[in-house]
């Protein structure tokens, strides 16, 4: 018996499993994701048009906090010169040219990392209360909220959300007006409700931030924060809700009641702060590691394409995995599946629409289809021509529903559009024939069969961990290639031959 | 329990599916052979040549534009069948055995417009029924008149005798009963009941429907068991040549027995389905072994012949 099979697939799993564990146990790679990313580019734009004299420009920029440490810093200003004021947490950054005309931009980037728990020391600044400062009419206005606001609540929690919903009031309010313009910004009405508690003794501050995830232009968070019982407590400065405290998702930018950028002899400021997550620790620490280490496998490996493209990838890479899957299904158990690899595209479409719209989606075109198919029957029509026609149909079947969950606000239903059609039509087609050949019952397993076959490799193929491997280390696919050879000369029984056979081995006995 | 462990399949000596493929089909079948056996008509015209009878071809439509002369194909024939020339399963077999007016009759009564007739020829040539949908030719045949014996046991269509030759050394032999839901054809994929054959003398054993033996047939409840396959010998020695002319290592041959002309070659087939081994009760590996064991000593065709109906009678 010819045994090269058994070499090559030998050789191969030998080259995958030597990489994977080069991989990880010389670089370090992890072998499972990391649960959440850790490392995030922050990156703050400012632009703005100079009036053509002496600019100044004051940026208030992220310092460290409870969890993420800040680094790597750099500020891109051209012609700019630059200094970094620090007092306590506060950070601002200044730049100032003598002279400035048109049109300015001016960058701010920083690299925040997330620490381990265990790293993380106390850092937390002593609260302090700013003097108040109201006097005459003011403090009595100030003195009324404040009655008022206790008026309604039973502990500290309640009257600042009772203070935060009497500043927030729709204009015009005989109490609050003497104290707030008419347009008054969060801002505004933070530092009032700062000086507010202030005459209370309470410390209290307005923190301005971005969520750490992926966005060209992050919506900055505003979070008012009272100290209660040794903590900061936050709550929103306009429904006063109350949120947890300062999230891990949550990167704040400064604190206080200034805006994040001033400038002196420009106007038109704009300020947007973009987020980029990136890499985790472990695998950046192990991706540097290769490059000094085996720089080549590094620059040959998918971290060195555009992310663009390394998206595509990771659900190219899935690909084979779903394939390979179809094969253990059909030589090793014996379920017969319509076409070989229908199962796995459709898996595919089934990680877009999610699986119960999945099922739901695929069973109806494939029904609408038929009844389509059922008709064409009666014009006679040669097989191209009516493929063809049946391709139509399901593509306007599928702008159908597209166009009518849309309407009912089914999202899922939108991306039907992702069903591969061409499959489908051929899908549609064998069940018609296997319909007229071989009946409903065979039609129905086949149709079963095939479902079942999808939904499987989905569950396989939406598995993060399989993703992450895959990508992170593709080299497995070799192994897979290895095994694929080895089903591919393996002359046992399959599971359905169990069932099947079973009358002749009774016999023997 | 619903199944049998590998073990006693092993031991039943049961041929299935991956090892057919990798050992028998894959290995025994040089590839350049297949045209020859999966289309109808290069077997017909490659067996025609050495003496082997076949049902005689009445015509062929080979592009769209000929299937207008369907008409002048058919005459005034009553009994003929038209076959995709490259189908299997007997998928895209029509069989004819009447008219009515303008329309033909079907085997199972029913009628067929000319037209819809026209439009089935042009799904043949459009490949719809070929391996792999490529496109096919469509041939029309002579429809075979059985013989009496399977009469009582066949419903509305023509039994057929499948035989497993192995290294050109009949190995296994079932006759095949049309039923209702097969349609005329004699094909277990579409419903048909298999009855195994004693190799030593031709009469049936017990049979299958699926994967499931029975002993009578489920239309005509006639008893299936104990039939004696005429010709018995012949058929042995025809399928014995046909593994011969075609150099196929394994091979099924199916015959059938028409009333007048004898047995009569249908087709061959490179990929014989497995379930043979459900209708005799006995699966194919021991027997296949002993073909190979002592193979070269068997040069004629009688030799085989006779080689086969010792060895692998019926206990
Ligand atoms: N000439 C014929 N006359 C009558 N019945 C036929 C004829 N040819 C085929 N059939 C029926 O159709 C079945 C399948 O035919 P066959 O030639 O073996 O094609 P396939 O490759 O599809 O099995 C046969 O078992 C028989 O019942
Ligand atoms: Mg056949």
């Amino acid at each position: 018996m010819n045994k090269s099979h058994l070499y090559i697939a030998l050789i191969l799993s030998g080259l995958g499993l030597g990489l994977f564990l080069y991989k990880v146990l010389a670089l370090g790679f992890p072998v499972v994701k990391e649960t959440k990313a850790s490392i995030w580019y922050v990156e703050t734009h400012v632009t703005f048009e100079a009036d053509g004299g002496p600019v100044k420009v004051v940026m208030n920029i992220p310092g460290n906090q409870a969890t993420l440490r800040v680094s790597d810093e750099s500020f891109v200003s051209p012609g700019y010169g630059l200094t970094i004021k620090e007092e306590g947490v506060d950070r601002q950054a200044i730049w100032s040219v003598r002279e400035a005309y048109g049109e300015q931009s001016l960058y701010y980037r920083g690299v925040v990392r997330r620490l381990p728990a265990k790293d993380l020391p106390k850092f937390e600044e002593a609260p302090s209360v700013i003097p108040h400062g109201f006097d005459g009419a003011e403090l009595v206005a100030a003195k009324a909220i404040l009655k008022e606001a206790k008026s309604r609540s039973a502990d500290l929690e309640s009257m600042v959300q009772q203070l935060i919903k009497i500043i927030n009031r729709p204009k015009p309010d005989e109490l609050v007006a003497p104290l707030l313009k008419a347009d008054a910004s969060v801002r505004d009405k933070a530092l009032l409700m700062v000086r507010i508690l202030a005459l209370e003794g309470i410390p209290a501050r307005l923190r301005h931030g971005v969520k750490l995830e992926d966005t060209r232009e992050a919506i900055l968070i505003e979070r008012f924060q009272v100290f209660e019982k040794g903590r900061w407590a936050c709550y929103d400065p306009i429904t006063a809700e109350k949120k947890s405290l300062p999230g891990q998702e949550c990167l704040f930018l400064w604190r206080g009641e200034s805006p994040q950028v001033t400038v002196d002899g420009g106007h038109n400021v704009r300020a947007s702060t973009a987020v980029r997550a990136t890499l985790e620790q472990a695998m950046e620490n192990a991706i540097t590691r290769g490059r000094t280490s085996n720089p080549l496998l590094i620059k040959f490996s998918l971290f060195s394409l555009p992310v663009r493209v390394q998206q595509v990838y990771e659900v190219i890479l899935l690909v084979p995995v779903g394939a390979f899957l179809i094969v253990i299904l059909r030589n090793l158990v014996g379920i017969r599946t319509s076409g070989v690899f229908m199962p796995v595209l459709i898996a595919l479409a089934f990680r877009e629409t999610k699986i119960s719209w999945g099922i739901i989606l695929f069973v109806s075109m494939v029904l609408l289809g038929l009844a389509v198919r059922f008709l064409l029957d009666r014009l006679k029509l040669l097989l191209v021509p009516r493929l063809t026609v049946v391709l139509l149909s399901v593509i306007g079947f599928m702008v159908a529903i597209s166009i009518l969950t849309n309407h009912l606000g089914l999202e899922r239903g939108v991306s039907v559009a992702l069903f591969p059609m061409v499959i489908l039509t051929m899908t549609i087609e064998r069940f018609c024939i296997i319909w007229e050949e071989s009946g409903p019952a065979e039609t129905l397993y086949r149709g079963v069969a095939s479902l079942a076959a999808a939904t499987c490799a989905y569950l396989v193929m939406s598995w993060h961990p399989v993703g992450y491997l895959v990508f992170v280390f593709p080299e497995l696919l070799v192994v897979i290639m290895a095994f694929t050879l080895l089903i591919g000369r393996y002359s046992g029984y399959r599971v359905s031959d169990l069932v099947r056979f079973k009358a002749i081995s009774e016999k023997q006995r | 329990m619903r199944w049998a462990l590998p073990g006693a399949l092993k031991r039943g000596g049961v041929l299935a599916i991956n090892r057919r493929n990798a050992h028998y089909t894959q290995f025994l079948n040089p590839r350049k052979q297949y045209p020859l056996v999966d289309d109808k008509l290069a077997t017909k015209r490659l067996v025609m040549d050495s003496g082997i009878s076949v049902p005689e071809l009445y015509g062929l439509v080979e592009a769209p534009y000929q299937a207008r002369n369907l008409d002048q194909i058919l005459q005034e024939r009553e009994n003929f069948v038209i076959k995709p020339a490259r189908g299997s399963g007997g998928k895209g077999i029509l069989v004819f055995s009447g008219r009515y007016k303008r329309a033909y009759r079907l085997s199972n009564g029913h009628l067929m417009e000319a037209e819809e007739l026209r439009h089935h020829v042009l799904d043949i040539l459009g490949g719809l029924f070929s391996l792999g949908g490529q496109p096919d030719k469509a041939f029309v045949e002579e429809k075979v008149n059985f013989d009496p014996v399977f009469e009582a046991v066949s419903y509305q269509g023509v039994p057929d005798v499948r035989i497993i030759v192995f290294m050109a050394v009949p190995v296994m032999a079932m006759v095949r009963l049309p039923t209702r839901r097969s349609d005329g054809k004699a094909n277990l994929h579409k419903g048909a009941v298999g009855v195994g054959v004693d190799m030593a003398t031709g009469k049936t054993l017990g049979g299958v429907l699926g994967n499931a033996p029975v002993a009578e047939h489920p239309d005509t409840g006639h008893p299936i068991v104990g039939l004696q396959v005429p010709h018995w010998e012949m058929l042995l020695s025809l399928a014995a040549r046909c593994g011969d002319l075609t150099g196929m290592g394994y091979l099924g041959v199916d015959l059938v027995l028409d009333r007048i002309k004898g047995p009569l070659l249908l087709e061959l087939n490179a990929r014989p389905g497995l379930n043979i081994q459900i209708a005799n009760g006995a699966g194919l590996l021991p027997r296949l072994e002993e073909v190979r064991r002592e193979r070269c000593r068997l040069r004629e065709v009688e030799d085989r012949v006779r080689f086969s109906m010792e060895r692998f009678a019926a206990l």
